[in-house]
């Protein structure tokens, strides 16, 4: 097991800047996602670590050793790919096998950590078929088995879930996070889904057009978002985001005002709140309600004031305003109070 | 127009359309081909216009016993030894080499491709320059070939197949350059991440995803190499053929048409080659199939 | 585990060994070049050289004094003007002819359900392991008793039609999305308007392959036409057109020669210009 660590790490493509300067640590043992919306740079910055990709400046080191020029052959770094690489012309034994062989493990151990890690994950039926007689759930778990039976010192998943139907992805993440804390490998997981980051993650590093936004546990991404991008980002369905003002410790949203306490905020500010930080009431902050979502238990109301949306959590037993109704929102929480120019999160 | 009226008006029109194509193809190729066996049963007249004799197989039998067919069969075989096997090998290297991501790689793509669209009169010509004893090439290299290769029993074969060699290189490439650029490039990331050195992963991983082209290839590069023909006409000729051995069965087959006309020994000659090649390519496709790896 | 502290031992390696590399994968690739483009390039210089410069050893490898009167020589003595003009007509008819057979025909099978389709489509993929060298003994019978003999439909009649052809543009027609037909029917559109207006645009990439190789295919013949203009020197083809001119009267080499990069420009032009589309139907869907 090693650390991983970005210093400064940028990545350019011709004249297009993928990655820019980015720092980050990735502790020992520890599982850390890189999220963040297609084309952020989060895949280009999990190649850099696996040797597929150089970067442009900066220092990537793993176990504390700078490997900016060292082959991917040598890293010690096993890869789950989006589409498996599956060695199309060998059986799943032999695709499991193959990174031994190159190690030059003798045949009795090599077949004994074959059939190890295949009854891990539950292949030992399968070894002696081709890939393309699998489905794609066995496929993935072959994949898997490739990148476990070397124990690397750190493994890199390239949204591995993706291609799995919705069922079958609940169940193939837990059981990816049970096996990599029995395993306690270093692992770096891709993912453009919130959803899977937050359930997954030790730490989530969030991405956006090559910028490291934030970087923390799930907890303090959705308590403490450092801006914009995070707060709408995180969280299922993200902060609803309103344009306000700041004026004399007063906040203005939409017509209404409350008092302010934080600190350090004056001027036009981007609002935050969450769908249970708002209700309906008779008074408050004036929207158009633009439809109700039923999901069974509880009920979205999506409203709209000016260009902004905002969605208001409510008990399914609640009366439901009509679509074109103005309905009034009420702060139930304190909201978060972000720069309108920046983005980023001013003091509470 | 109901349903079923329409229905008839488009089959009439879809077989309208398809009958030009039909048409052409079974006068020029379907027809042919299965005359060859009427007129392989029969000699042929001393003089047109008098009825043929039936020969039944005797005529078949005779004629691919006969040395000049056999003369025929050798030159045909020992051609298709000396291009196919060279041309894929060389042209599975020059499009490996050329596939990496180096500076002016569509250059050296481009170049490799003339051969391919070269006509066999170009290439017979400019190597046939080259070969002239006085005025070529080869005395400048210090290779006396008196009178000239092109008379020469031992070498004129290959002669030939430097020629065909040449051409078969340009479409050989060509399609490896195809081959590489469709294989999947995960895979081969994966098989680097394994640990496998660039060499390791040629022969374990890209080989193996090459298989079909590399059978491909081969299969071409067989069935184009047993009709070959046109080199030994431009720079040997009818006459001079048999003597230095570059009579192949596909000029034998022009002779009996055009040069010394006898439709029956022709007829007899088409089957047996096309025999050949039906069982060489069979073979080929049996033997390389079982090696070759398709995957999902 | 511990990490690889091997890691950073192999860190220099990896530079010098990825450096040597590339140059063997040079080395190899101009190697290759020179070889390959040797010939085309020995056959320019000649063709600009006297007869008595042709005769020097060594071998002069750039002419001195171009002599550009061997390639007007090969056009008027050689008469190569009539026999490219001869090839010019020849290809045109031939790729004309087989496109417009293959687009209908390929149409026709994507598109309809008629009588016999099975069977006509198995006859067919048949003709594609029929070599025209086993044709020829009746073909030449054949063209001889229409009369056609003597004329441009005799060299270009029997290659108008296509199972190549037909092959890939008929998987291009049946890559059309079925809604799109339908659309066009709810709008009023028969069968040949669609076809012109809507199916032919559709498959412009696959028709582009198929032309490129027909023209090269046609352009580059050799049995067919040597078969038929041997002795009829006012249709003679470009290519047969050669052979006359190798086995003439013209002293040395220059002029033969000549006549050979004139061939050979036509096709080297198209190659450049039309890559894409060459390599397309080269590799037609035997290569996934």
């Amino acid at each position: 097991m090693a650390s991983v660590a970005f210093n400064q790490v940028t990545k350019k493509f011709g004249d297009t800047s993928v990655l820019n300067g980015l720092d980050l640590e990735v502790a020992d043992g520890e599982f850390l996602v890189l999220l963040g919306p297609s084309g952020c740079g989060k895949t280009t910055a999990l190649r850099m670590v696996a040797g597929l990709e150089t970067p442009t400046s900066g220092t990537l080191t793993i176990g504390g050793n700078v490997v900016n020029d060292v082959a991917p052959q040598h890293r010690d770094v096993a890869m789950v790919f989006q589409n498996y690489a599956l060695y199309p012309h060998l059986s799943v034994a032999k695709n499991i096998e193959f990174p031994l062989r190159q190690r030059d493990v003798s045949a009795d151990v090599r077949a004994k950590k074959v059939s190890e890690v295949a009854a891990m994950l539950g292949l030992s039926e399968l070894l002696d078929r081709k890939p393309r007689q699998l489905s794609g759930g066995q496929r993935q778990r072959v994949a898997l088995a490739r990148a476990i039976v070397r124990e690397p010192v750190c493994f890199l998943m390239d949204e591995p879930l993706s291609n799995l139907d919705a069922t079958l992805r609940a169940r193939t993440r837990s059981e990816i996070v049970r096996l990599q804390h029995e395993l306690a490998t270093t692992t770096i997981f891709v993912t453009h889904d919130q959803v899977e980051a937050m359930t997954m993650g030790d730490r989530i590093a969030v991405l956006n057009a090559g910028d490291l936004q934030q970087v923390g546990t799930p907890t303090e991404l959705f308590e403490n978002p450092a801006n914009v991008f995070v707060a709408g980002f995180i969280g299922n369905p993200g902060m609803s985001l309103l344009s306000g003002g700041v004026e004399d410790s007063k906040l203005r949203i939409g017509g209404t005002e409350t008092a302010f306490t934080g600190a350090g905020a004056s001027g036009a500010v981007t609002v935050g709140v969450r769908i249970d930080g708002v209700q309906l009431s008779s008074s408050g902050i004036a929207a158009i309600c633009d439809g109700v979502e039923v999901l069974g238990a509880e009920v979205h109301v999506l409203a709209h004031l000016g260009e902004d949306q905002i969605i208001v959590r409510q008990v399914a037993s609640a009366p439901r305003p009509k679509i074109g109704e103005q309905i009034f929102v009420e702060l139930t929480a304190e909201p978060l109070c972000f720069d309108a120019v920046t983005g980023l999160r001013v003091a509470q | 127009m109901t349903v079923r009226r329409q229905r008839r008006s488009e089959t009439f029109l879809a077989l309208g359309l398809v009958a030009p194509a039909v048409i052409l193809l079974s006068v020029f190729l379907i027809y042919p081909f299965f005359k060859n066996f009427t007129l392989f049963l029969y000699h042929a007249p001393p003089y047109p216009g008098l009825p043929s004799k039936w020969a039944g197989l005797s005529q078949f039998f005779d004629t691919i016993t006969s040395t000049s067919f056999l003369d025929g069969l050798k030159a045909t075989v020992l051609y298709t030894v000396l291009v196919v096997p060279v041309g894929v090998f060389l042209g599975l290297v020059l499009a490996v080499a050329a596939h990496q991501k180096l500076k002016g790689m569509a250059i050296y793509r481009t170049i490799f491709a003339t051969t391919a669209v070269s006509s066999v009169a170009v290439a017979a010509i400019v190597f046939g320059t080259f070969m002239n004893p006085v005025l070529g090439l080869l005395p400048w290299l210090g290779i006396d070939t008196n009178p000239t290769i092109l008379q020469n029993p031992t070498w004129a074969m290959f002669a030939m197949a430097i020629i065909g060699l040449w051409q078969f290189i340009g479409l050989s490439f060509i399609l490896f350059s195809a081959g590489l650029q469709s294989l999947p490039e995960e895979v081969l990331e994966a098989a680097k991440l394994d640990g496998a050195s660039p060499a390791k992963a040629f022969f374990t991983v890209t080989i193996p995803l090459l298989s079909p082209t590399i059978f491909y290839v081969f299969t071409v590069g067989v069935i184009a190499a047993m009709f070959t023909f046109g080199q030994m006409d431009l720079l040997v000729g009818p006459g001079a053929a048999s003597a230095v051995h570059v009579n192949t069965l596909a000029y034998q087959i022009y002779q009996y048409v055009v040069t010394q006309p006898n439709p029956g020994v022709a007829a007899c000659i088409s089957i047996a080659l096309f025999i050949l090649t039906a069982i060489v390519t069979l073979v080929n496709f049996r033997f390389l199939e079982r090696r070759v790896n398709y995957d999902a | 585990m511990t990490p690889d502290l091997s890691v950073s031992a192999v860190a220099q390696p990896k530079r010098s060994r990825v450096r040597r590399s590339k140059i063997a994968s040079y080395l190899v690739l101009t190697l290759g070049a020179i070889v390959v483009l040797f010939p085309l390039y020995m056959a320019i210089v000649s063709s600009l050289l006297t007869p008595v410069q042709i005769g020097q050893q060594p071998p002069l490898f750039y002419p001195p004094s171009p002599q550009w009167k061997n390639y007007g020589d090969a056009f008027v003595g050689g008469h190569l003007n009539t026999y490219l003009w001869n090839s010019v007509l020849q290809t045109l008819e031939i790729v004309v002819g087989s496109v417009l057979t293959s687009l209908f025909a390929a149409f026709a099978f994507a598109t309809f359900q008629f009588p016999f389709k099975k069977i006509i489509w198995a006859l067919i993929l048949a003709t594609l392991l029929i070599p025209f060298e086993v044709t020829i003994v009746t073909n030449y019978q054949t063209i001889s008793s229409t009369h056609l003999l003597g004329s441009m439909w005799a060299l270009t009649v029997p290659f108008m039609a296509s199972a190549v052809g037909i092959f890939l543009l008929r998987q291009a027609f049946m890559a059309i999305p079925g809604e799109i037909r339908e659309a066009t029917i709810l709008d009023g559109c028969g069968p040949m308007r669609y076809f012109w207006r809507v199916a032919v645009p559709l498959v412009r990439p696959q028709l582009a392959a198929f032309t490129v190789i027909a023209v090269l295919g046609a352009w580059n013949q050799y049995l067919w036409p040597l078969l038929l203009t041997s002795n009829d020197e006012a249709h003679r083809t470009l290519q047969i057109g050669l052979k006359t001119l190798n086995s003439g009267t013209f002293e040395g080499y220059g002029v033969v020669l000549a006549g050979a990069v004139i061939a050979s420009i036509p096709m080297l032009i198209l190659m450049v210009v039309f890559n894409r589309q060459l390599v397309r139907s080269l590799t037609g869907g035997a290569i996934k």
